[in-house]
């Protein structure tokens, strides 16, 4: 009986989720990311049951991050983020390692990261996380000044707390476009499966992302 | 809530900052780019076929500020291989990707002291040859494997410690081995891997 009500039902939401990424070097191989991150949902529901357009902001998030390179292609990476949702405040902290690999016609990126989520009255959250991402330019063998390309990211999300344990796959493609090498725009769709493991729900985010890096 | 709209405002403010500096922001632009065989020229064409390769041909153009070329990039006996063109379809120099160990052991070992005395620290990333030479003895190092004749450079690629750094270099060597050129190679921004 359990079986078979488990995963019963799988719930949705829909809606934007624009970014803006700076970038800075701050001294030889000390760099900083200033990030903003914004949520707005559109339309959300039960697969299978009722959906509806309910459009409304969600959340913003704002982090700074330092990071330093430990090697030609290698840096590691620690900072904090800060939510504003509804009428409550949240604070993350951050960890990461990236290794970005070069190939020729592409670009491979494996970022390992860590973080701890702290809400009013609710067990810290940690996440351990690993992320791919390959980056293909569509024109010629690398991705040069006014050309497009293609990234995908692949997440994997494993989520700590004193209450449970989940797991989350994140699936990001999208399609680039190389201003220059200080200045990027990226636009896809962020699709997130969250309630893998120990929920009865499982929960299928898209987000239309439209990301911003610039360099400065 | 009024928190919001600051915020939005705020945002409003910055974005609009942003746009100012991207429109600012210049730099130097060089580009590759994949061109069609419809758009090559004859005389490049006529030099191709009579390689007679029997795998796929990939067309490029690269354009610096010194003027554009034509590349033809293929594999054969699976090593790539880079035909270079002039613009007009001038035969230039036929470049093949080799391991280091396979130059002769005097050139790789006047390579090698010329990079212990250049950097602390290397380690070798990609080697090429490059042929220059008249086009019917070009012709005959694609179809006979005879490279007699030929001018003959090899461009390494590598990783570096220089300045207490790790880097990307490329350096040129003549065919004796001995360094005539280092290139210092700006890898691209990686912020949109990371975050």
């Amino acid at each position: 009986m359990a079986g078979s009500n488990l995963y019963a039902q799988s719930s949705f939401e829909a809606g934007t989720l624009p970014s803006v990424n700076l970038n800075t070097r701050i001294s030889g191989p000390w760099r900083f990311n200033f990030k903003w991150e914004s949520r707005q949902v559109l339309y959300r529901g039960i697969f299978g049951e009722n959906k509806q357009w309910d459009a409304f902001y969600e959340r913003s998030d704002f982090s700074g991050v330092f990071s330093r390179k430990v090697g030609l292609n290698n840096s590691i990476a620690a900072g904090y983020l800060i939510r504003f949702v509804e009428d409550r405040i949240v604070h993350r902290t951050i960890q990461q390692f990236t290794l970005v690999q070069y190939f020729t016609g592409f670009r491979l990126a494996h970022r390992f990261s860590t973080d701890q989520t702290f809400i009013p009255d609710i067990p810290t959250i940690s996440r351990y996380r690993y992320r791919i991402s390959v980056e293909n330019p569509l024109n010629g063998q690398e991705v040069d000044p006014k050309e497009f390309y293609l990234k995908v990211n692949n997440e994997y999300l494993f989520i700590h707390s004193k209450r449970n344990n989940g797991l989350e796959i994140r699936i990001v493609p999208v399609l680039g476009y190389n201003f220059s090498d200080r200045n990027k725009l990226e636009a896809g769709i962020d699709y997130r499966l969250a309630g893998l493991i120990n929920s009865e729900i499982r929960t299928h985010d898209y987000w239309l992302t439209i990301g911003w890096y610039v360099k400065l | 809530m009024e928190w919001i709209t600051d915020i939005r405002r705020m945002l409003v403010s910055f974005a609009l900052l942003l746009c100012f500096y991207a429109a600012q922001s210049q730099e130097k632009v060089e580009r590759e780019y994949r061109i069609k065989e419809g758009e090559v020229p004859a005389e490049a064409l006529k030099f191709i076929d009579a390689c007679n390769f029997d795998k796929k041909i990939k067309w490029f153009r690269e354009e610096n500020e010194s003027g554009s070329s034509i590349e033809a990039k293929v594999r054969r006996q699976n090593r790539r291989h880079s035909i270079e063109f002039s613009k007009t379809g001038v035969l230039e120099d036929i470049e093949i990707e080799i391991d280091f160990e396979e130059l002769p052991a005097n050139t790789k070992g006047k390579i090698i002291s010329g990079l212990d005395e250049l950097f602390a620290k290397w380690s070798i990333r990609k080697v090429q040859i490059q042929y220059k030479g008249t086009t019917d003895k070009l012709l005959a190092l694609i179809r006979e494997d005879v490279n007699t004749s030929l001018q003959k450079r090899y461009e390494i690629v590598l990783k570096a410690k220089k300045d207490r750094r790790l880097q990307m270099f490329q350096i040129t060597t003549g065919q004796d081995g001995e360094i005539v050129e280092v290139q210092k190679i700006d890898l691209r921004s990686t912020d949109n891997l990371e975050y």
